[in-house]
C-alpha cells in the first residue's frame, strides 16, 4: 500500500493519506491588484491550503472569484501581497527573482487554454525548448522530447508545425512540453476550454493517467464540473475565499 | 442528356489532381460532345465531382467505351502513381525507423531470428498496403448518366460486384442530389471488408499478448539488457497510444453512411437498382460489426497498454529476476514474438486510419454542389437582413485541411441579437468573416438584405462594410495614433459625412459607453476594458444595421468583460440593431437573445 493509491473496499473508494507528503502549502494569501488605487481589487482574501503530493485537484467558482489569480500565484507568476506558499518546505517568499525563475522552472508546469506553442517550432523542438533552456545537450534534448511524445501517441506527429495538428495534438504537444522537466506540480488554467467535449475526455484520461504513473501533482481550473468531477476533490471558492472542498470520487456519468 | 463522376483522390497531390480533373473532364467532354462550358467540376472534401450536360441524342455505345475504357485507365493510371509515391513515403518513414530500430534492438537479443522476422513483416506491410489502398481507391469512382430524353437512368458503380445499373425516371427524382450519395455507398462497399479484416487482425494479436503477459514477469539482471527491454516496452505502449484517436475517426467515418442510406432507402429503387437496396442492408450489418469490433478493440488496446506499464511493478503478478541471461531469453521469448507482430498490426492499423481518417470523417453531404441545374431562386423571408447558404470553405494547412465550413445555413433577423458559441477550431470566425464578405467561401452564398454579397463588386462590398456593418474585435484594432475621439470619428471620415451633426453623435457615443473621459487620450494611455469601449462606439459611428463582434471579451476579465456586455446589450435594447458576436463561453453567449451553437465546421444546435 502506498500513499496516493486508491483502495476499493466493498464498493466504497478510499485514497490513503499521509500527512509528511503535503506537497504544497498556503496560508493566509492575499492578493491585491492596484493596490492603494480608486479601482483596488482584493482578488484573494486570505486562502488556506493544503495539497499532498499526487493529488489532482480541481478549483471552480464564479469568474472573478479569484481562480485563476490562486493558480498564478501557485505558479509564481505574480508576487503575493501577503501570506505563504510552502512548496516542499521551501517557503517561496524568500527567495530572489533569478532563484525564483530556476524554481518555476524546475518544479512546475505549465498548461494554459490556448496551448502557447511557438508556431515557427515543429512539435518536438517545441518539447525540447525547456530542455535546452537548462543546457542539456540537445542530443540528449531531442531524444527525451521524442521519448516522451511518443508516450503521447505523437510518434508519428514529431516534427509536424503546430497549425498542422488538431486541437487535441496540440494540446499533447503542450502537454509534453509541461511534462518534459519532470515537474512536480502541473498546473492547468482551462486546459481543456478550447478543445470539443470528445478531445476533452481524452486530455482528462490522459492526465489521470499521467497521474497515476508519476504521481504528479495536477492542479487543474475550470469552470467545467465534468471536467473538474475526473479530479480526486474541488475546491469551490467564492470572492477571494475557499467556501468549500467537495471530496470525490465523484460518480462516473 | 447529363452525366456526372465522382472519385476519391488523393488530396496532398494537388498538381496530380489538376491533372485529372483536366483528363476527366476533356474525356467527358468527348463523350457527349460538349463545349467546355458545358462542364464543371470540383472537390468536396477528399473526393472530386465532374459533371456535364448537353442537349441531344443519347449513344449507348459511348457510354460503355466510357466507364470500361478510357474512364478507367486515367484512375487506373492515377492510383498507380500515387501507390508508388506513397511506397516512397513509408520507406523514408523516419519515425518507423528508429522506432522499430529500438524493438530490433531487443528481441535479437532474445533470439536473432526475431530480428529478421519484424524486419520481413515491416517489409511485407510497406509493399502490401500501398498496394491495398491502390485497390479500393480504384474502385472509387462512379459514373451516373441522366438520358432525359429517354427518360432513363444508368449507373455504373465501380466497387460493385455487377457495377451496370440501368432504370426509368421516378417522379421527383433529382439525381443528380443523389451522386454524393451513391459515391459513399460505392466506397463503403471496398472500405469495409478489409477495415473489418484490419480490426480483426488487430484483435488476435492483442488477445494473444493479453494471455501471455498474465504470466509471470521477468527482468534481467544484465543492467544494459534491460535497460533495452524497458526502452521496447516504453516504445510498445506509444505505439499502442498512437492509437487511441483511430476509434473516434473510423466512427465519424461509419456515420456517414446514415444519409445515403435514409435517402436511398425513401426514394424506394426499384427493379434493376434493387441491389442497391441489398447492399444498403449489408453495408448497415457490417458497419455494426464494425462498430463493436471497434469497442472492443479500443478497450483490448487499453487493457493491454497497462499491461506493458505495469510489466514492471512487482505487485502485477510478480516480477521475477531471471538467474541467467539464457533463463531470460527462454523466457521472453514468446512475448518478443507477438510483440513483433503487435508492433506491425499496430502500424498498419495506423496507416489506415491516416489514410482514410484525415478527410473522409469531414465529408459532408451537398447534393446542390453538382446539381447544374440549380439555377432556383433562393427564397429568404423578409424580415431576413442575413442568410447564409451551404456555406463550405477549407483552409489548406502544411500537410492538413482544416474543413472550417462544411455547410452552413443560417437565417439572421432584422434587429436581432445573436450569438455564435462553440469552440476553438469550430468555425466560428470563418462564418463571421464570411458573412461579413472579409473573406470568401469557397461554395455557397450570403446575402446581405437579398443581395449576393460575393457577387459584388470589391467597391460595392467596401461601402456596404463601412456603412452598413461595424466590427469589433477581441484584439479591439484601434489606430495607435489617433486618440480615442479620432478613431470613433474615423469610420465618419472615410465616408465622407463628418457634419456638425455627426461631431454631436460622437460625442453621444463616447458619453453613451463612458469613454468620454478619456477623449483625447491615445489607445496607449487606456486599459483594455477602455479600447473595448472605444471600439464599440467606434463600430456604431455610421449606424450600422448590423454590428460583427468577434470575441468581443477575449481580452478582458471577467468583471471588464460583463461591463462590455451589458452595454451592448443596452445598446441592443435601444436601437434594436442587429448584433451577431462570437465567442467560446456561455455566460457571454447568454446575454444574446438566441444563442447557436457550431461544433465541426456545422451548426449543430440553433
Amino acid at each position: 500500500m502506498s500513499y496516493g493509491e486508491i483502495l476499493e473496499i466493498q464498493g466504497m473508494r478510499f485514497r490513503i493519506i499521509d500527512e509528511q507528503e503535503t506537497i504544497l502549502k498556503i496560508r493566509r494569501l492575499h492578493k491585491r491588484y492596484n493596490k492603494g488605487k480608486s479601482n483596488e481589487v482584493h482578488a484573494l482574501r486570505g486562502v488556506d491550503l493544503d495539497i499532498r503530493k499526487g493529488d489532482m485537484m480541481a478549483i471552480m467558482g464564479p469568474s472573478g472569484c479569484g481562480k485563476t489569480t490562486l493558480l498564478n500565484m501557485i505558479g509564481h507568476l505574480d508576487h503575493n501581497s501577503g501570506g505563504e506558499i510552502i512548496i516542499d518546505y521551501l517557503d517561496t517568499n524568500k527567495l530572489s527573482d533569478t532563484e525564483m525563475t530556476a524554481f518555476r522552472r524546475d518544479n512546475i508546469g505549465f498548461i494554459f487554454q490556448l496551448f502557447n506553442l511557438f508556431p515557427f517550432l515543429t512539435a518536438v523542438e517545441n518539447v525540447e525548448t525547456p530542455l535546452l533552456l537548462k543546457d542539456i545537450p540537445s542530443g540528449v534534448a531531442r531524444e527525451q522530447a521524442k521519448m516522451l511524445l511518443r508516450d503521447l501517441g505523437m510518434g508519428d506527429r514529431l516534427y509536424h508545425y503546430p497549425l498542422e495538428l488538431s486541437g487535441g495534438q496540440q494540446q499533447r504537444v503542450a502537454i509534453a512540453r509541461a511534462l518534459i522537466n519532470d515537474p512536480a506540480i502541473i498546473l492547468g488554467d482551462e486546459p481543456t476550454g478550447d478543445l470539443d467535449s470528445n478531445t476533452s475526455a481524452e486530455v482528462m484520461k490522459l492526465f489521470r493517467r499521467i497521474n497515476a504513473l508519476n504521481r504528479q501533482t495536477f492542479i487543474l481550473v475550470t469552470h467545467n464540473r465534468w471536467i473538474a468531477e475526473k479530479c480526486d476533490y474541488i475546491v469551490h471558492m467564492v470572492d477571494g475565499k475557499i467556501s468549500h472542498i467537495e471530496n470525490g470520487p465523484f460518480l462516473e456519468d | 442528356m447529363k452525366v456526372y463522376t465522382a472519385a476519391l483522390i488523393n488530396k496532398p497531390s494537388r498538381q496530380r489532381n489538376r491533372e485529372l480533373e483536366n483528363k476527366i473532364s476533356s474525356e467527358l467532354r468527348r463523350a457527349i460532345s460538349a463545349k467546355s462550358s458545358q462542364i464543371s467540376s470540383q472537390e468536396l472534401n477528399t473526393f472530386l465531382f465532374v459533371s456535364g450536360s448537353k442537349n441531344g441524342h443519347f449513344n449507348p455505345a459511348i457510354v460503355d467505351k466510357v466507364e470500361k475504357g478510357s474512364l478507367r485507365r486515367i484512375f487506373e493510371d492515377y492510383y498507380k502513381r500515387n501507390e508508388s509515391r506513397f511506397q516512397r513515403y513509408l520507406k523514408s518513414n523516419q519515425e518507423l525507423h528508429e522506432t522499430s530500430q529500438i524493438i530490433k534492438n531487443f528481441v535479437q537479443e532474445i533470439d536473432p531470428s526475431l530480428g529478421k522476422r519484424l524486419v520481413t513483416n515491416l517489409e511485407k506491410l510497406h509493399n502490401e498496403l500501398p498496394n491495398i489502398f491502390r485497390k479500393i481507391s480504384g474502385k472509387s469512382f462512379i459514373t451516373v448518366w441522366d438520358i432525359d430524353e429517354i427518360q432513363e437512368y444508368r449507373f455504373f458503380l465501380s466497387g460493385f460486384d455487377f457495377p451496370f445499373f440501368t432504370g426509368y425516371t421516378q417522379k421527383n427524382m433529382n439525381i443528380a442530389s443523389l451522386v454524393d450519395k451513391l459515391l459513399i455507398v460505392n466506397f463503403f462497399m471496398n472500405f469495409l471488408t478489409p477495415s473489418l479484416q484490419r480490426f480483426n487482425d488487430m484483435r488476435a494479436v492483442l488477445v494473444r499478448l493479453e494471455e501471455e503477459i498474465k504470466k509471470t514477469h521477468y527482468r534481467s539482471f544484465d543492467d544494459k539488457l534491460q535497460e533495452k527491454f524497458e526502452l521496447f516496452l516504453r516504445i510498445l505502449v506509444a505505439k499502442l497510444s498512437a492509437l487511441e484517436e483511430v476509434d473516434n475517426l473510423i466512427y465519424r467515418i461509419f456515420n456517414l453512411f446514415e444519409i445515403p442510406k435514409m435517402i436511398l432507402t425513401q426514394y424506394n429503387l426499384k427493379s434493376d437498382f434493387q441491389d442497391i437496396n441489398t447492399m444498403i442492408v449489408t453495408i448497415s450489418d457490417q458497419i455494426n460489426e464494425g462498430k463493436t469490433q471497434l469497442h472492443e478493440l479500443s478497450e483490448l488496446i487499453q487493457r493491454c497498454q497497462k499491461c506493458f506499464r505495469d510489466y514492471l511493478d512487482e505487485t502485477v503478478n510478480g516480477v521475477r529476476i531471471a538467474e541467467s541471461t539464457q533463463e531470460f531469453m527462454q523466457a521472453l521469448k514468446s512475448m518478443s514474438k507477438i510483440s513483433i507482430d503487435l508492433f506491425v498490426e499496430a502500424e498498419s492499423l495506423k496507416m489506415w486510419s491516416d489514410f482514410f481518417g484525415s478527410d473522409i470523417p469531414f465529408f459532408s453531404f451537398n447534393g446542390q454542389l453538382i446539381d447544374q441545374s440549380d439555377d432556383r431562386p433562393v427564397i429568404i423571408d423578409k424580415d431576413v437582413i442575413l442568410a447564409v447558404r451551404g456555406l463550405f470553405k477549407n483552409y489548406n494547412l502544411g500537410r492538413n485541411t482544416v474543413y472550417a465550413l462544411r455547410g452552413v445555413n443560417l437565417d439572421i433577423k432584422e434587429g436581432e441579437f445573436v450569438a455564435i458559441v462553440g469552440s476553438s477550431g469550430a468555425g466560428k470566425t470563418t462564418l463571421l468573416n464570411c458573412m461579413a464578405s472579409l473573406d470568401s467561401p469557397d461554395h455557397g452564398k450570403v446575402y446581405f438584405r437579398g443581395q449576393d454579397l460575393h457577387k459584388m463588386k470589391d467597391s460595392e462590398k467596401s461601402e456596404v462594410r463601412l456603412k452598413e456593418m461595424g466590427f469589433i474585435f477581441q484584439s479591439y484594432a484601434l489606430l495607435p495614433h489617433f486618440n480615442t475621439r479620432e478613431n470613433v470619428a474615423f469610420p465618419a471620415d472615410l465616408v465622407g459625412r463628418l457634419s456638425s451633426g455627426i461631431k454631436k453623435r460622437i460625442e453621444d457615443l463616447l458619453r453613451g459607453v463612458g469613454i468620454d473621459q478619456q477623449a483625447t487620450q491615445f489607445p496607449a494611455q487606456l486599459s483594455g476594458g477602455q479600447m473595448q469601449r472605444v471600439a464599440i462606439a467606434r463600430a456604431l459611428t455610421n449606424q450600422p444595421s448590423i454590428i460583427f463582434a468577434d470575441e468581443p471579451t477575449g481580452d478582458l476579465d471577467s468583471v471588464t468583460g460583463t461591463q462590455v456586455m451589458k452595454l451592448l446589450k443596452k445598446f441592443h435594447e435601444e436601437t434594436k440593431t442587429t448584433i451577431v458576436i462570437i465567442t467560446h463561453e456561455q455566460d457571454i453567449a447568454a446575454y444574446a437573445q438566441r444563442q447557436i451553437l457550431m461544433e465541426d465546421g456545422v451548426i449543430s444546435k440553433h
